[in-house]
């Protein structure tokens, strides 16, 4: 399968490359797939493209660190305790609707132009998305089941990490991988909006204003390559994990 | 001397169509210390819910109920639900399924002496000690609950069908393993079964309900000696028990 998926991107590069050799159509916003590639190997070769690609990777990394640090527990509180569940649900779910990127303007202010600022917005979506995804996990454990845990006389911690969390884990991972993802849009939305210091989304505006249409394409090509990879390696940490949901 | 005692006891449902559905009314019921109770009524009559009330899952309309003149809670019991997979934890595999139920670290070994007695298949349940649940057929993750249920040790054991998904062998071998358990123990049990053999063969007392709204039809005690043997569902004394539970059965409305 992966075999044929590579294939059906060669396919549709050699195609790509076609069309822009036979000028079909204009190249002033399209680059030909040759010269993203040469431009690609120019980026690494130079060797300056690797502190923005850190720079993008570990604020997105951060901003999840920060995110499921917070709404791992605090899903699984709200879920357990249902009936605060009911008041405090209303509240996450405005806040998850609210567009984060609308909190970037405010965040600047009280955290300055630095990293803060866009770790705060991506983890601000990503908290909101993992603590709902915690919650639902744990809403859907059956009554019967807490209740015949508590019988066998856990207690406190331990109904948390013996129970609660491994329970609500495979429903707490599509949180994770939803969140991640959020993340990595996020902190490149905020340094395409402020641009100048490093980072993918400073380079991509910096290559649109240069009319530099490979790079264009190459950092895009970038972005979506580490968005796949982070996708992936969570998918492959649940199946970890997880281990114990068979097939 | 009365272990668990039930008075006047009620449970009522919201009814789908609107209204309520009295599946329990005024139920009675006295069950001594060290006794072993089957219960045999018909389907839906509400055995589910009169175990879940007892081990405090659910809680009664109305009425009281007791244990050694006690709130219910107070004493350690533990329920055997009717599907295994309400009491499996995924996550963990048969050994450590089971550990959870023991405090000490030290378990192990009365766990695998355990787990070594019960066969299935030609198998002993040691052998899947380290499968986890998703790696095992129904029957052995009941076998599993059941252990668990054994060596948690709890002052009241509470049964709902547990034996219903094993093949007729294993279902004998169970019911020599349980009575085994329970003559070291004396710990009070209360069996749920649909199995009339089942029912007569392990019990003191078979308690037969009524349909709903359901209350105690009779109560038919087993003069069969301790130890049983399986032999004894030959016996002549065996059959008039089950004769009697069964007429009982089929005069229910
Ligand atoms: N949570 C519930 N809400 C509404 N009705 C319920 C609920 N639980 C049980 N009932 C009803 O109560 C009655 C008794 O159910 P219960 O499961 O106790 O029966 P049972 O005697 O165990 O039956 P079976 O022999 O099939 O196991 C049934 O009519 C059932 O529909
Ligand atoms: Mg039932």
């Amino acid at each position: 399968m992966k075999y044929r998926g590579v294939l059906l991107i060669a396919v549709i590069t050699v195609v790509w490359q076609a069309i822009v050799s036979t000028n079909l159509v204009s190249t002033t916003f399209i680059a030909a797939p040759i010269e993203i590639f040469f431009c690609l190997v120019n980026m690494f070769a130079k060797g300056s493209i690797w502190s923005d690609i850190s720079a993008t990777f570990w604020r997105t990394l951060i901003a999840f660190l920060i995110s499921a640090a917070i709404g791992t527990p605090l899903g699984i509180a709200v879920g357990y305790i249902r009936k605060v569940g009911y008041s405090i649900e209303l509240l996450l779910d405005f806040l998850r609707s609210l567009p984060a990127i609308a909190l970037f303007p405010l965040f600047i202010l009280f955290f300055g132009i630095g990293d803060e600022s866009k770790i705060a917005v991506a983890a601000f979506m990503g908290t909101l998305v993992i603590t709902v995804a915690a919650m639902q996990g744990t809403k859907q454990i059956k009554k019967t089941r807490l209740q015949l845990v508590k019988k066998l006389g856990l207690k406190g911690g331990k109904i948390f990490f013996r129970f609660l969390l491994p329970e609500s884990l495979p429903m707490i991972f599509s949180g994770y991988r939803l969140a991640v993802s959020f993340c990595l849009i996020l902190i490149i939305v905020t340094e395409i909006s402020l641009g100048g210091q490093q980072g993918l989304g400073a380079r991509l505006i910096d290559a649109q204003m240069l009319y530099n249409i490979a790079e264009l394409y190459a950092l895009i090509i970038i972005m979506g390559i580490i968005g796949y990879l982070l996708n992936n390696s969570f998918i492959q940490l649940e199946k970890r994990v997880v281990h114990w949901r068979g097939n | 001397m009365t272990f668990l005692q039930i008075r006047n006891l009620v449970k009522e449902f919201q009814r789908v169509e609107g209204g309520q559905l009295r599946v329990l009314d005024n139920l009675d019921l006295d069950i001594r210390k060290g006794e072993f109770v089957t219960i045999f009524g018909p389907n839906g009559c509400g055995k589910t819910t009169l175990l879940k009330i007892i081990s405090g899952f659910e809680k009664p309309n109305d009425g009281t109920i007791t244990i050694r003149n006690s709130p219910i809670e107070r004493t350690k019991s533990y329920l055997v639900l009717q599907s295994p997979d309400d009491s499996v934890f995924n996550w963990m595999n048969t050994i450590q399924n089971i550990a959870i139920a023991l405090p000490n670290k030290d378990k192990e070994q009365e766990i695998s002496n355990l787990l070594e007695k019960i066969q299935v298949g030609g198998k002993t349940l040691l052998e899947f000690g380290s499968y986890y649940p998703y790696q095992l057929s129904g029957s052995l993750k009941q076998l599993m609950v059941i252990a668990r249920a054994i060596l948690f040790n709890p002052d009241l054991l509470l049964l709902d069908e547990p034996f219903s998904s094993l093949d007729f062998k294993t279902a004998m071998q169970m019911e020599d393993n349980l009575l085994q358990v329970w003559k070291k123990t004396k710990k009070t049990v209360l069996f749920v079964s649909h199995n009339v053999d089942e029912a007569v063969y392990l019990a003191d007392k078979v308690v037969v309900l009524s349909n709903q709204p359901t209350k105690v039809k009779k109560e038919i005690t087993v003069n069969l000696f301790r130890p049983r043997k399986q032999g004894m569902k030959l016996t002549a004394e065996f059959q008039k028990t089950k004769g009697k539970v069964l007429n009982c059965f089929s005069e229910i409305q």
